[in-house]
């Protein structure tokens, strides 16, 4: 149950997030009410329009249930007591786990990686907290740099929005150890929404994954990577700059493309495979990519919480 | 293995096969930067296909490098003279020998001489040719042509395919009598060598080394030395030069010189002296007869014993011991004889005999145009009262005065038959124009005239006689005379280096002459400014006045003493010194000498005929009789001989033209001339093979005997100039086809 939904050189059809538009709003809680008031308002075009948003149901009145919610129309029908269940009506705990190591300090189309992966997360805790839902925060690089319980107030949803945009990606990443310590402060559980870009030893990521399922939380990983580290689309002689410390690389990019990219798919399918036998959500996101697609992916996931449940 | 270049400046452009690498270089400096987050993945690709990549690189460097080189190198055309298994048949090859036939070649060892080992040399070279190789030989020394005799380098076979010509040409080759000049001839073969040919180009230089055919290249560095110019001309020609050196040490003595022990004519009734140098170049002192013969006769004490010291170390020729042989000429000797010198016969005979041609005169006739002679005034001498005796030595001697009144000098109609005129103090010396043009005429022809002055001189009428500004037979425009009995000078014998003082100035007779007072003399004008003019003796005085004073009037010469011949103006005619002096000044005023009689091999012979000339017959050293040319370049009045390759003795008989009535011829003129060996020639040290090649290193490949030249300049392969471009082309193919595969993998 993964996809993909890395958009690469169409245009961005007429109603979709641009990330680009909304990389350039310094505001990050502007950013994410932009995220998702637009994509709500263009639900009715979104293919994934008709998910569970709109899901309610009634159940018979059982003593001690409060008075309000007795449905008195099916009453008049039935002559029996239903209560009505709203979707507001929810318990469901959101913890978005943000990567800010340096590698998340990169991009070439104007938007930075971690730019893209921030918005995301503050548009989802914006979802979330509008929903009536608890979002939760983690920020990590190769320690766990803070972690926000969830909440489901403005006033969270506020701090959430500081957080972020107070973090600086610097540092290197341990994702493998770093997911294990957050399953590990993670205790009650809910959905976890991994932002990253993964980069770094996919037996390690997945380890880390696989900790979170072990903690009975379901999983959505939004891998998010630039256009140029998909395509590598490079021609010159180039010297390549590590981040996270890593030694500068000289390199012919013709030359190297072909490995590369045979790397980079060896990467996602092992990932895939991997995810796929822990039944965790794998979407892999060009910062180029509309942001409604991490939104719907998130809905998506929740849709398939709720009818666990 | 050496290669050889056919265009060897080309091989710069084997430079180029840098450039694939330089390319790269320059493509790997030139990149730009990128900031990256997944250098993880980027690091496990390079590690992954690193070896590969950079296989991949090395390859495509190396074969574009290749390509370039191999291409370059085949525009080149190199070949290899000494590798038999290599590509391609083997390439013909232009042999050029530089065969030096010198003087010093003749040298004898046993029965065979440097010259036959250097034949035997070059024939083994011709052998070693392939069977259409052409053959273009240069000759240090030109005398295998009858006709065309100069002694310089030449070439005698240019292009020759045909090795029996070569072989009989070289048999008719003989050493010629005069010193090789190797830089010459090298310098004819580079020219004669193309920048460009198919075939391999060898020069050989065939010859005993001798020093002085290397002389003025002792410098190994220097850059002017010609021989290291055409080397270096012949390598960026391509052409490889060996070194063929044959000979060996050769002890050898040598006659270096024989003339007349002063420098004078020979004339009637005066005692000769004759002197031959003998030089020793061996390393013993030797002791050596000299005889001497005219005309091929035995006249007087003809032997003389001499101790010749042996050379000593440096460049310098060894010291000559002298023989002397003197002779007197009677009146019936008048004509031209040859004196010949001869030592026993060594290893080089060029050098053991010498010959001196030279003419000996009648009796010097002088004429003495005296004002005094025959005076009615009983208080005056003649002029030439002291003269005459001193000239006139005896009935028989070199000398012969003839004292004449100035008045009957003017009535003369010719100068013809006087050698010397004397004007002793006249009054006028030429009085009319006929007069000044007889005098001009006798001088220019070669007569002397001799001026002396006193008291009926004056100045003022001589300068307009006898004085031109530019042209006038008066060295110098008369000022006045000085005359003073208190003030008293001399005549500074000692200070003078002219020839009439050579003499009297030597010290060993010094003592018996010194000069005697004299208190008169007459000053001169403007001496500074005159031409062709010289002062051969000066006073003592302060202002070192002219005494003597020469001057060059076409052949002949006139002499100026600023005094009295009598005792007027001093005590000069009662001195010692008063009749050496004269005699000095007569033989000085009329010798010719005989340079043009001695010639060195291979220069012409040029003599003046009368206008009466019929014809002329040369019989040569070698033999044969030779008609000589009419000499454009002298004049209509000339003849010339060209060919004097041979040394030896030279005698022409000309025959005039009928004069009289009957028709009868009058008597044959008789000449001679003599070629002699060049004195330089003579000294066979010749420089260590090893040693010209240390000093041309690089440019002279090998100093071996003729077998191992032999094998030098024999092409055993071809040039592999086809097989290059094949690698080249395969180079490229393969370039094409690595793009192409690894463009296809990457495009993956």
């Amino acid at each position: 149950m993964s996809e993909k939904a890395s958009d690469k050189t169409e245009p961005h059809e007429k109603g979709t997030i641009d990330p680009s538009i909304i990389g350039r709003i310094a505001k990050l809680e502007l950013r994410a009410r932009l995220v998702v008031e637009g994509y709500v308002s263009g639900l009715h075009r979104s293919p994934y329009r008709g998910f569970s948003v709109e899901f309610a149901e009634h159940r018979e009145y059982a003593p001690g249930d409060d008075l309000r919610y007795l449905d008195w129309k099916v009453f008049g029908k039935s002559d029996r007591y239903y209560v009505k269940r709203y979707e507001e009506e929810t318990n469901l705990l959101c913890h978005l786990v943000l990567d800010i190591s340096e590698s998340m300090d990169f991009g070439t189309e104007g938007v930075r990686k971690f730019d893209y992966a921030a918005t995301i997360a503050a548009s989802l805790a914006h979802l979330v907290v509008e929903q009536s839902d608890a979002a939760g925060l983690v920020l990590f690089d190769d320690e766990v740099r803070a972690v926000l319980p969830p909440g489901n107030s403005a006033a969270h949803l506020r701090h959430i929005f500081d957080v972020i945009e107070k973090a600086k990606p610097k540092g290197k990443t341990e994702l493998g150890t770093v997911l294990v310590r957050v399953s590990e402060q993670l205790r009650k559980r809910g959905l976890v929404v991994v932002i990253s870009d993964l980069v770094g030893d996919v037996e390690e990521v997945l380890r880390g994954l696989r900790q979170l399922r072990s903690r009975k939380h379901d999983v959505i990983v939004l891998q998010v990577l630039d256009p140029a580290e998909i395509e590598f689309p490079f021609e010159q002689m180039t010297m390549f700059e590590g981040l996270e410390g890593i030694p500068e690389f000289l390199a012919d990019p013709k030359s190297l493309r072909a490995s590369y990219l045979a790397r980079l798919e060896t990467f996602r399918s092992r990932l895939r495979a991997g995810c796929l036998a822990e039944r965790i959500d794998v979407v892999e996101m060009s910062t180029r990519t509309p942001l409604d697609v991490a939104l719907t992916s998130y809905l998506s996931r929740r849709a398939a919480t709720e009818r666990a449940r | 293995m050496i290669p050889q270049f056919v265009h060897p400046l080309l091989l710069w452009g084997a430079a180029a096969a840098a450039v694939p690498v330089v390319i790269h270089l320059l493509h790997r400096r030139r990149f730009h930067r990128q900031r990256w987050a997944a250098m993880e993945w980027l690091l496990q690709a390079a590690k992954q296909n690193q070896k590969r990549l950079q296989m991949e690189n090395l390859l495509l460097l190396l074969v574009r490098t290749l390509a370039v080189l191999f291409l370059a190198l085949a525009i080149t055309r190199p070949t290899f003279s000494d590798a038999p298994m290599l590509l391609g048949p083997a390439r013909a090859t232009h042999l050029y020998v530089v065969l030096d036939n010198s003087g010093s070649m003749a040298a004898r060892s046993g029965t065979r001489t440097t010259f036959d080992d250097a034949l035997s040399g070059v024939s083994t070279l011709v052998a070693a040719l392939g069977e259409n190789d052409p053959v273009s030989v240069v000759l240090t020394n030109a005398n295998w042509d009858q006709q065309r005799q100069t002694g310089r380098p030449q070439v005698i076979l240019r292009d020759t395919t045909d090795h029996a010509t070569v072989r009989r040409r070289l048999g008719e080759l003989k050493p010629a009598p005069a010193r090789a000049d190797l830089a010459d001839a090298l310098k004819l073969i580079e020219e004669s060598v193309p920048a460009t040919a198919p075939e391999l180009r060898r020069v050989a230089i065939v010859s005993d080394l001798q020093e002085i055919s290397l002389s003025g290249q002792r410098d190994r560095n220097s850059t002017d030395d010609p021989i290291r110019q055409s080397l270096l001309r012949l390598r960026d020609k391509g052409a490889e030069v060996v070194l063929v050196p044959v000979g060996r040490d050769i002890a050898n003595v040598a006659i270096t010189a024989l003339r007349p022990a002063e420098e004078r004519d020979v004339v009637q009734g005066s005692t000769a002296i004759f002197q031959a140098e003998v030089r020793n170049y061996s390393d013993r002192p030797q002791k050596v007869e000299v005889r001497f013969t005219v005309d091929g006769e035995e006249r007087g004490e003809t032997s003389q014993w001499v101790n010749v010291p042996a050379r000593t170390a440096g460049p310098d020729a060894p010291p000559a011991a002298t023989a002397q042989y003197y002779t007197t000429f009677r009146p019936e000797d008048v004509g031209v004889h040859v004196i010949e010198a001869r030592i026993r016969a060594d290893g080089l005979t060029f050098d053991d005999a010498r010959a001196f041609a030279f003419a000996v005169r009648p009796r010097i006739q002088v004429l003495a145009v005296d004002p005094d002679l025959r005076s009615s005034d009983p208080n005056r001498a003649p002029e030439t009262y002291w003269l005459k005796p001193a000239l006139s030595t005896g009935d028989d001697g070199p000398f012969q005065v003839t004292q004449m009144p100035e008045s009957e000098y003017h009535g003369l109609r010719t100068l013809n038959g006087w050698d010397i005129v004397v004007f002793a103090n006249v009054e006028r010396p030429a009085p009319d124009e006929a007069s000044r043009t007889r005098l001009e005429e006798f001088v220019k022809a070669g007569g002397a005239l001799f001026l002396t002055v006193g008291d009926h001189v004056v100045p003022q009428r001589w300068n307009e006689e006898i004085y031109r500004r530019e042209g006038g037979l008066l060295p110098a425009a008369l000022g006045s005379p000085k005359v003073d009995p208190q003030a008293v000078l001399r005549l500074d014998l000692k200070a003078s280096k002219h020839a009439i003082l050579q003499n009297i100035a030597d010290p060993e007779f010094a003592v018996f002459f010194e000069s005697p007072v004299l208190f008169g003399r007459m000053t001169l004008e403007g001496l500074e400014a005159e031409k062709d003019t010289r002062v051969a003796l000066a006073y003592d005085d302060l202002a070192r006045s002219p005494a003597l004073v020469e001057k060059r009037f076409g052949r002949g010469r006139v002499l100026l003493y600023t005094s009295t011949v009598d005792d007027g103006w001093g005590r000069l005619p009662g001195s010692y010194v008063f009749p050496a002096l004269l005699h000095e000044t007569a033989y000085w005023l009329t010798s010719r000498g005989d340079a043009d009689r001695n010639l060195a091999a291979f220069q012409p012979w040029t003599r003046a005929v009368p206008p009466e000339f019929a014809s002329i017959d040369v019989a040569c050293a070698d033999g044969t009789t030779e008609k000589p040319e009419k000499d454009t370049a002298s004049g209509p009045g000339s003849v010339v001989v060209s060919k004097t390759g041979t040394i030896g003795i030279y005698r022409a008989v000309m025959q005039l033209k009928a004069q009289d009535l009957l028709g009868r011829a009058p008597p044959a003129v008789k000449d001679a001339f003599t070629v002699n060996f060049s004195p330089l020639e003579s000294d066979l040290r010749r420089i260590d093979p090893a040693e010209v090649l240390a000093r041309y290193k690089d440019l002279i490949r090998t100093g071996g005997d003729a077998a191992a030249a032999a094998d030098a300049v024999k092409a055993k392969a071809g040039e592999i100039a086809v097989p290059l471009l094949f690698a080249a082309l395969l180079c490229l193919v393969i370039e094409v086809l690595l793009v192409q595969r690894i463009g296809r993998r990457r495009a993956k």
